[in-house]
């Protein structure tokens, strides 16, 4: 599996983004092993893995919700949807719904700015959301 | 270039940055980020400046200068910046270093208006034994990951994180001691806030003063400035300036100096009653060698005495030894451990150039091309070099690596001849081969400057590539590119380690290198030339000075009548003229009654000459044996009288580095325990056997090296001070030392192309002996581990271990850290085995710092024909499993650098 990820030329940061595409994440004990494949320190390939947010270390849950608290989406109040989803997960921010089917991040703007408020949840956006239309959004994803 | 630095015109370098710029000329603009020693980065931005012209405040450490360039550091608005950047620093971590706290007061801060969001409270990382670091302190300039990445080429820490979360971390975030850090200390250096400190600076308080001294370890002979506070050694650190080591160190150097204060170390003489040692009186030590020599003298002749003195202790004490010796004695029965590392390097040298040192500096690797690095290992044996080696490949230079092993530096290398121990020869008589047949040869040096061409073709001629692979394994076609990438490059320079010498046919291998080297120009030039590194700290002065049995000093022979006339002024006694015997002769001479009394002077025999057990054998055998050293070694089991020595820092003198630069050491402290230092045992032996030595002080044996020595003749204390050292031929006293010789003539006149045929080495593998085992060293250890194995370095690695490939483990169904029994035909030891990707299916490595293995015992007497260095790179030996509850070594700490 390592072997396909591996970027060419050899690229850090595509060879863990290659990683999490194959895994949903990269686990921390698999860094010595992508270091030695494309010949860097174990550090160097720790330093980027900890720069990005985007970059998980855990292991997530079945899907991914990317929850806006930009400057956009907090001036419509998207603290509403969120204490909503919150609620209806049972988690919060950065945590992982205990039936491991939801990982609820932040992200500060998903570049929708003009629909806020915004989330993602994988790669389908929900803009101009409410309470009830964020909860409604989770029933799609089972 | 001429710019104004707040109203006074300066002249500066084009490329300079405003800050490296202001600090050449006495102005310290205030940074925490920066450093004269890192790439411009601009992190900290306290050292903003103010350029006519220009609009805002640019980062002074990263704007380069221009010619006429108005520029202010220091006013009323970027004291307000400065104050507002050092609050910044402050609301994070509100007690601050030293360093914030200074800055705080200088630019008026009162208190910081930021209320804390969270209170730092992260783990101290103390899990090196030298320093530790505290990220509560952190600023994360990451000066200290430059330093890792751009001097030392390791690479072992990054910044991780960010934003307020940023911080440094080792591999992956393992901590420093678990990382692949080497302790170079470089980042600790660097550190501007004290997050990374010095264990021994945190215990003793920092420095009261320095006292500047050369390293005691490796021949790279760093320079270090070593602090000391009430009277207590608290830190080593390199010097900046320093044109050896550029202010970088290795974890030896910076750190490994606290065996000084061993509680093993010697303290008092002792002596043997029965089997018991007894402390006696200095006098009585000295009254019992004065018997023991003079008897023996008078029985069978002065003879019947040799001395063997240490190329880890200064110029001077050699030099003294051999005097003694020759005068005092009578005898040249005098030798040094050189014998057993690079005497090869000599025999072959002085057969091509006439000479026996590197023809080059080490600064030559900032000019060459392309560097040939032949069975070294410098990241490890040589670390400040080998990072060296790293940089000037980022620079761009091309490295070929001829070893049998994938050392570290495999990793960076254009090509790696991994050919058979013991092959060298052939290896090098074929690339000369393929850069003949190719036309690549440098025909006007060859025409100029050297001679016998025609009769070594005729030898070399059969070594085609093609030939030469089927005896050394290393395929045709790579023998082919090294020898177009070394003949074309424009400047090639070629560094060599005991992995060329410790052969049968060393001395025919170092003639193979320079044979190559004069066939394609590549000496008497910058980036050029054979660069034996050596092992030791003097191991070329101590050979320098005479510390031999067939030469006085600087070579000169023992029959010349006008050389032995020059000494016999300056001794006035008529020398010996009897060649002597050198080290592994005294051992039969021993052996065969015919050498009675030995003195021995910080060199462990019974642990690192080859075929132990005949050397115990004849050292058993001698009348009396005494011995001089730091620590209680294997060969003082067989002495009648052992003395403490002095270490490095505690007495004054010279050491000779591998690139001939003569240079001082300086004494720090007081010898420890009442220790009189080995120059001064030698005087009172030698007043006793009625030749009293008479110096003022010691700089005055110095001047009389200087007499004797012609390459020598312009060295002198005052001008070592001076200087960083002068690097010898230093002619005359005007002269400022030689940094490339060899660039008009060569000392024999032309140099001799001098032909050597491949024979097989003294051991090749077969079915009862199926194993080739070499041995070396490791990074955190030095020779026969007296001073490391004392030190915290033993935290490190705390065994030899047995590298195999995991191929041959499987096999033998081998564990990887399963003890095992290792036997040659002479004896069988133990040691635990590493599964490693250093070695290749049917060879092996270990290291030779710990005595309890008896590695070589192992050993045959098996030693280089011209110049008697032994045997040590090859090695035949079978490998079998032991009982299972002997298996599991006790403890085991390792590390193998890949």
């Amino acid at each position: 599996m390592l072997e396909k990820c591996v970027a060419s030329p050899p690229n850090i940061l595509a060879t863990l983004q290659a990683v999490q595409a194959a895994f949903g994440y990269v686990p921390l004990d698999t860094v010595p092993a992508i270091a030695a494949k494309l010949g860097v320190t174990d550090s160097d390939v720790r330093g980027v893995l900890s720069f990005y947010h985007d970059l998980r270390t855990e292991k997530p849950g079945k899907h991914v919700i990317r929850f806006c608290l930009g400057d956009s989406c907090r001036a419509t109040h998207c603290e509403n949807s969120l204490a909503a989803i919150e609620k209806k997960l049972g988690c919060e921010l950065g945590e992982t719904s205990p039936d491991g089917k939801f990982t609820l991040e932040k992200v500060y703007c998903l570049g929708n700015c003009a629909l806020s408020p915004n989330m993602m949840i994988g790669e389908e956006i929900y803009p101009r959301l409410t309470p009830k239309s964020a909860t409604a959004a989770l029933e799609k994803h089972k | 270039m001429i710019i104004t630095l707040n109203g006074r015109k300066v002249e500066v370098q084009p490329g300079q940055t405003i800050w490296n710029a202001a600090r050449a000329n006495g102005v310290n603009i205030p940074s925490l980020c920066a450093s004269p020693n890192l790439k411009p980065y601009g992190s900290c931005r306290l050292c903003l400046c103010e350029v006519d012209g220009q609009r805002g405040y640019p980062a002074s450490c990263t704007t380069p200068v221009r010619d006429g360039m108005v520029v202010r550091t220091d006013s009323a608005k970027l004291n307000q910046l400065r104050r507002n950047v050092i609050e910044l620093y402050l609301s994070e971590q509100p007690e601050g270093s030293l360093q914030l706290r200074e800055y705080a007061a200088q630019f008026g801060l009162q208190r910081v208006r930021y209320r804390q969001p969270k209170k730092r409270a992260y783990k101290v990382d103390a899990s090196n034994p030298f320093f530790a670091f505290d990220p509560n302190k952190c600023i994360a300039c990451a000066r200290c990951v430059r330093a890792c990445d751009e001097v030392q080429g390791t690479f072992a820490i990054s910044m991780f994180g960010r934003g307020f979360e940023s911080s440094v971390a080792a591999g992956n975030d393992v901590g420093f001691a678990a990382s692949n850090c080497v302790s170079c200390g470089a980042c600790v250096k660097e550190c501007p806030t004290d997050a990374l400190f010095e264990k021994a600076v945190a215990e003793f308080g920092k420095p009261d003063y320095t006292t500047r001294t050369t390293c005691a370890y490796c021949g790279v002979g760093c320079n270090f400035d070593v602090g000391v506070r009430a009277g207590r050694i608290v830190t080593m650190r390199p010097v900046d300036a320093s044109p050896v080591n550029w202010g970088h160190a290795c974890v030896k150097g910076r750190f490994g100096w606290d065996y000084v204060y061993s509680e093993e170390r010697l303290k008092k003489p002792i002596k043997r009653v029965g089997d018991k040692w007894v402390e006696i009186a200095w006098d009585e030590a000295f009254t019992m060698i004065i018997d023991a020599f003079q008897r023996a003298k008078e029985k069978h002749g002065p003879d019947a005495v040799a001395a063997v003195s240490s190329s880890r202790g200064t110029n001077e004490e050699n030099y003294l030894m051999q005097k003694f010796m020759r005068c005092a004695v009578g005898s040249n029965n005098v030798d040094n451990c050189a014998r057993v590392c690079h005497s090869a390097t000599v025999s072959g040298m002085m057969e091509v150039f006439g000479t026996w040192a590197a023809t080059n500096s080490l600064n030559d690797l900032e000019q060459t091309k392309l560097l040939m690095l032949i069975g070294a290992n410098p990241t490890e044996g040589h670390p400040v070099t080998g990072a060296r080696i790293k940089r000037a490949i980022r620079r761009g230079a091309k490295l070929i690596v001829v070893d049998p092993r994938r050392i570290e530096l495999c990793r960076y290398a254009t090509l790696h001849l991994q050919l058979k121990p013991g092959t060298n020869v052939a290896l090098f008589n074929g690339l000369a081969n393929v850069v003949v047949t190719e036309g690549l040869t440098d025909k006007k040096f060859i025409a100029e400057r050297t001679e016998n061409y025609d009769a070594w073709w005729e030898v070399i001629r059969k070594y085609t590539p093609e030939h030469v692979a089927g005896i050394t394994g290393v395929p045709a076609d790579k023998i082919r590119e090294a020898a177009r990438l070394y003949a074309t490059s424009g400047a090639s320079m070629c560094a060599h380690g005991l992995g060329m010498t410790e052969h049968k046919y060393g001395s025919y291998g170092i003639m193979a290198l320079c044979n190559l080297a004069i066939l394609t120009g590549n000496v008497g030039r910058p980036g050029t030339g054979i660069n034996p590194l050596r092992g030791q700290n003097n191991v070329q002065g101590s050979c320098d000075v005479g510390s031999m049995p067939v030469y006085f000093n600087a070579y000169q022979k023992l029959d010349d009548p006008a050389v032995r006339q020059k000494f016999e002024v300056v001794t006035g006694k008529p020398l010996p003229q009897k060649k002597g015997w050198k080290t592994p002769q005294m051992w039969d001479a021993a052996l065969a009654g015919d050498l009675r009394v030995m003195w021995i002077m910080g060199y462990d025999v019974a642990q690192t000459d080859p075929n132990l057990l005949k050397v115990r054998a004849a050292l058993d055998k001698l009348d009396f044996l005494v011995v001089s050293d730091l620590f209680f070694n294997e060969t003082c089991k067989h002495a009648d009288l052992v003395l403490p020595a002095a270490s490095f820092v505690e007495k004054d003198g010279t050491f000779t580095n591998g690139e001939r630069r003569v240079q001082r050491v300086h004494k720090v402290i007081e010898p420890m325990h009442g220790i009189i230092p080995d120059a001064e045992q030698i005087f009172r032996v030698s007043a006793g056997l009625g030749y009293p030595m008479k110096y003022a002080n010691i700089s005055e044996v110095m001047d009389e090296i200087a007499k004797l020595t012609p390459t020598m003749a312009g060295v002198a204390y005052d001008k070592l001070d001076d200087h960083f050292g002068l690097q010898w031929p230093v002619p005359t006293r005007e002269h400022q030392g030689t940094g490339i010789m060899h660039t008009d003539r060569f000392p024999r006149g032309k140099a001799k192309f001098s032909p050597a045929e491949y024979l097989p080495p003294g051991e090749v593998p077969t079915d009862d002996y199926p194993f080739t085992l070499v041995t070396g060293r490791v990074l955190h250890h030095y020779n026969c581990g007296a001073q490391t194995r004392n030190s915290k370095l033993i935290e490190f690695v705390n065994r030899d271990v047995l590298e195999m490939h995991a191929e041959d483990a499987t096999e033998l169904g081998i564990a990887d850290g399963e003890t095992v029994n290792v036997t040659s035909a002479r004896a069988t030891i133990q040691l635990p085995c590493v599964i490693s990707e250093r070695v290749i299916p049917g060879q092996l490595f270990t290291t030779f710092h710990f005595p309890d293995n008896d590695l070589n015992t192992l050993l045959s007497s098996s030693a280089d024909a011209l110049s008697s260095c032994p045997e040590y790179k090859v090695l035949t030996v079978r490998v079998a499993k032991l009982p299972a509850k002997k298996r599991a070594p006790a403890k085991l700490r390792a590390r193998v650098l890949v």
